[in-house]
């Protein structure tokens, strides 16, 4: 199945989690946060939530800002 | 001179954003010269496991200061909301910086989608904070919604401007008493800060003025003295300016007295 991961194409077995697919690069710690089809993921959901073909996921990370 | 928003009491009126400045370090040097205690950051997305912004966040901490991080670059109101939430996440503050912007060219902010995703953002326990035009049915509105502190321009962002409507700040000041009001966009000089503290408003937030300066660090110095001033002056009340030269030196019986005077 393909998943577009920061405006990027990602392909992944069959319905992964969000914390298979965040595992899978490493991503595990630190400050950041997702939005799968441009609606906030809480962390504690990571595990339960259930990945579909087509899906659209965006990491983000602290910057500077005005 | 303490500022109030929220349960959280502030001594520094000078907000300051993290943006632009030459090199990090800086930017860590600039914020502690201002002496602000509320420094506004955002969000961006980055490749998984990337660890700039983690290089970022520490560098922010270690200001200890108050972190309000925006909704930049969003022109829906649900973006929005799920900009806030992200923050809320990361950032553990329940204090957004609500933009959402209607026009690419001004950066003026769409004030439909600013009350919608004010509105639900109140709804969620968010303090926001609204960047907004200085329209004032749109701040009243924002203000009845639950917004404890409002945030207009005075200029576009980034232009440095100053206060271009002067008439209308005045009016917002004079209409909205109960709500701290600063200044969000448009400052470019310490005189402008020290315009807008005169006029009442509450504090300014600054960051192109800083960081795009030639000395920041210096510039930041001066912001902090111009807002000082600027409220210290807005307390001990200006004289009200007149059409004609008033003496200031009493002309009875000075020698030579004929009608003049200086």
């Amino acid at each position: 199945m393909k998943l577009t991961l920061n405006g990027k194409s990602q392909f992944f077995d069959a319905n992964p989690t969000l914390q298979e697919v965040l595992e899978s690069f490493g991503q595990t710690g630190g400050p950041f946060a997702v939005a799968l089809n441009k609606e906030f993921v809480p962390r504690s959901q990571y595990a339960t939530v259930r990945l579909n073909d087509g899906d659209q996921l965006d990491l983000v990370v602290p910057m500077q800002g005005g | 001179m303490d500022l109030k928003i929220g349960d959280v009491t502030l001594t520094s009126r000078l907000f300051v954003g993290s943006a632009l400045y030459p090199s990090p370090a800086i930017m860590q040097e600039a914020i502690r010269a201002s002496g602000a205690q509320v420094v506004t950051v955002s969000l961006k997305r980055q490749a998984p496991a990337s660890q700039g912004g983690q290089f970022f966040w520490d560098l922010i901490k270690d200001l200890d200061c108050h972190v309000l991080p925006n909704t930049a670059g969003c022109r829906l109101a649900n973006d929005a909301v799920n900009v806030a939430e992200m923050s809320r996440e990361i950032f553990e503050t329940s204090w957004i910086k609500l933009e959402v912007i209607g026009d690419d060219y001004t950066l003026q902010p769409h004030p439909f989608e600013l009350v919608k995703a004010a509105e639900e953002l109140v709804k969620r326990g968010f303090t926001v904070f609204p960047y907004c035009t200085e329209d004032l049915i749109l701040c009243q509105k924002l203000r009845d919604l639950g917004c404890p502190v409002l945030m207009p321009w005075c200029a576009p962002i980034g232009s440095g401007q100053g206060l271009l409507n002067v008439f209308s700040l005045k009016t917002l000041r004079t209409r909205i008493p109960e709500l701290p009001l600063i200044i969000d966009a448009g400052i470019g000089k310490p005189s402008h800060a020290v315009e807008a503290l005169e006029l009442g408003f509450d504090g300014v937030l600054i960051n192109s003025a800083l960081a795009l300066a030639h000395d920041p660090v210096g510039m930041a110095r001066a912001f902090a003295q111009g807002v000082d001033a600027g409220r210290r002056a807005f307390l001990a009340g200006p004289m009200e300016p007149k059409n004609m030269a008033q003496p200031s030196t009493p002309l009875l019986e000075t020698p030579f007295w004929a009608g003049g005077g200086s």
